[in-house]
């Protein structure tokens, strides 16, 4: 290694030439050498100094609530593709008390119960009243689906829900309204259809459709999020 | 098995949060010379890195993994055009960076490293506040390694330069 090479070496990563070195090749050092890497050693460590800004104190809890409860400015990351809506399956036992029915078996259980009653309720549904027995259940949905088929007061558990069938796409997909409240989205599946459940202020949608994209497009539309 | 699939997931979430937001926020603060679009990219960093965390198979990896996708982020915001920079003067950024230190010197040599071209500044930041190796930076940054050398070498000689003799013997005596 010639001396430029060397000086070079020296001023590119200086701390991994200080640490290179070891006691005994100290002693072959000249004075000259010495006071470089005592200069260097000084600058190094005002230069790191220099460049540790203050970090706010808050931002690794809010970057994890932002995880926890989806509201990230990232809209692309609540748009899962179909993969990772697959592989992020979760069973709602993490969520709620282990003795009570999960929200998403509830949730699919009345998916299979609807499909014998929908075309019995296909008809001219009336909004403002269905806004308003939402409300009078004490839920809330910033914004009704343009194609509802189905709206009715219903039971999850051992509360009072509502539930909504919309179509987006010539397909139906199912809103519960659940005063049960989540603080994180999560996603579900079984053979046939796909879930998410959605945080909602004190209470929690469930959406359930056999496409995850349907899914997707009908959050953007209830602008629940 | 799912169930614990997704606890390990957010715990090694936790972890990658809780272990590098704050070089992530410094390499993300001299990259943009912005507080608050520092703090969107660290937000949008970790997002994507939650999005596919499946991707990183060793913890060991995390690090340069994080960087890289900073380094991304902040490239997607030149694509969108996104340059908050240009309605804030330099004067507000010194002020704001000063704030917070109060030492003459590294006023100083944080004034020249605010002044220092990207491609310089970028590398020096990633060596000092990430701690990494050249080529490790020279990955990052999509760079051969020599590059890297020769930006990190002129970075100092740059930095070395606007220090005065005294502020230098000061720094001296400092140690």
């Amino acid at each position: 290694m010639d001396e430029l090479q060397k000086r070079r070496e020296r001023l590119s990563s200086p701390n991994s030439q200080i640490e290179s070195i070891d006691e005994n090749s100290f002693e072959h050092l000249s004075e000259q050498e010495l006071e470089n890497m005592k200069s260097d050693f000084l600058f190094e460590k005002q230069l790191a100094r220099s460049l540790k800004v203050d970090v706010p104190d808050d931002l690794a809890d809010r970057i994890l609530l932002t995880q926890r409860t989806g509201s990230s400015s990232l809209r692309s990351y609540l748009k899962p593709s179909l993969s990772i809506a697959a592989t992020i399956t979760l069973v709602f036992g993490l969520v709620f008390d282990s003795s009570q029915q999960s929200l998403s078996s509830m949730a699919l259980d009345h998916v299979y119960h609807e499909l014998d009653h929908l075309v019995e309720q296909n008809t001219g549904i009336d909004l403002a009243v269905v806004e308003q027995k939402i409300s009078s259940l004490g839920l809330k949905l910033s914004q009704l689906p343009s194609n509802i088929i189905y709206a009715g007061q219903c039971k999850l558990g051992n509360e009072q829900g509502y539930h909504l069938v919309a179509e987006i796409n010539n397909r139906p997909v199912t809103i519960l309204i659940s005063p049960s409240q989540v603080t994180a989205i999560d996603d579900f599946e079984d053979n046939r259809f796909n879930g998410r459940v959605v945080p909602n202020g004190s209470s929690s949608l469930i959406f359930v459709g056999e496409s995850i994209h349907d899914i997707d497009q009908m959050i953007a539309q209830t602008q629940s999020i | 098995m799912k169930i614990i699939s997704l606890r390990k997931n957010e715990k090694k979430y936790e972890s990658l949060v809780r272990s590098f937001y704050q070089p992530l926020y410094r390499y993300a603060f001299w990259s943009c010379k912005n507080r608050q679009v520092a703090e969107d990219l660290v937000q949008e960093t970790f997002a994507r890195a939650w999005k596919n965390l499946a991707q990183l198979k060793e913890m060991s990896s995390a690090k340069p993994w994080l960087f890289t996708i900073l380094n991304r982020e902040n490239a997607r915001r030149f694509a969108r055009k996104q340059l908050p920079m240009v309605e804030l003067s330099e004067e507000w950024h010194m002020e704001n960076i000063a704030a917070e230190q109060d030492n003459a010197d590294s006023f100083s040599l944080q004034r020249a490293i605010f002044d220092l071209e990207d491609e310089y500044r970028e590398p020096i930041v990633l060596q000092v506040i990430g701690g990494f190796s050249t080529d490790e930076i020279a990955s990052i940054l999509q760079l051969n390694s020599n590059t890297v050398s020769t930006r990190l070498f002129r970075a100092r000689a740059a930095l070395k330069k606007v220090m005065s003799p005294e502020q230098q013997n000061r720094s001296h005596s400092d140690g």
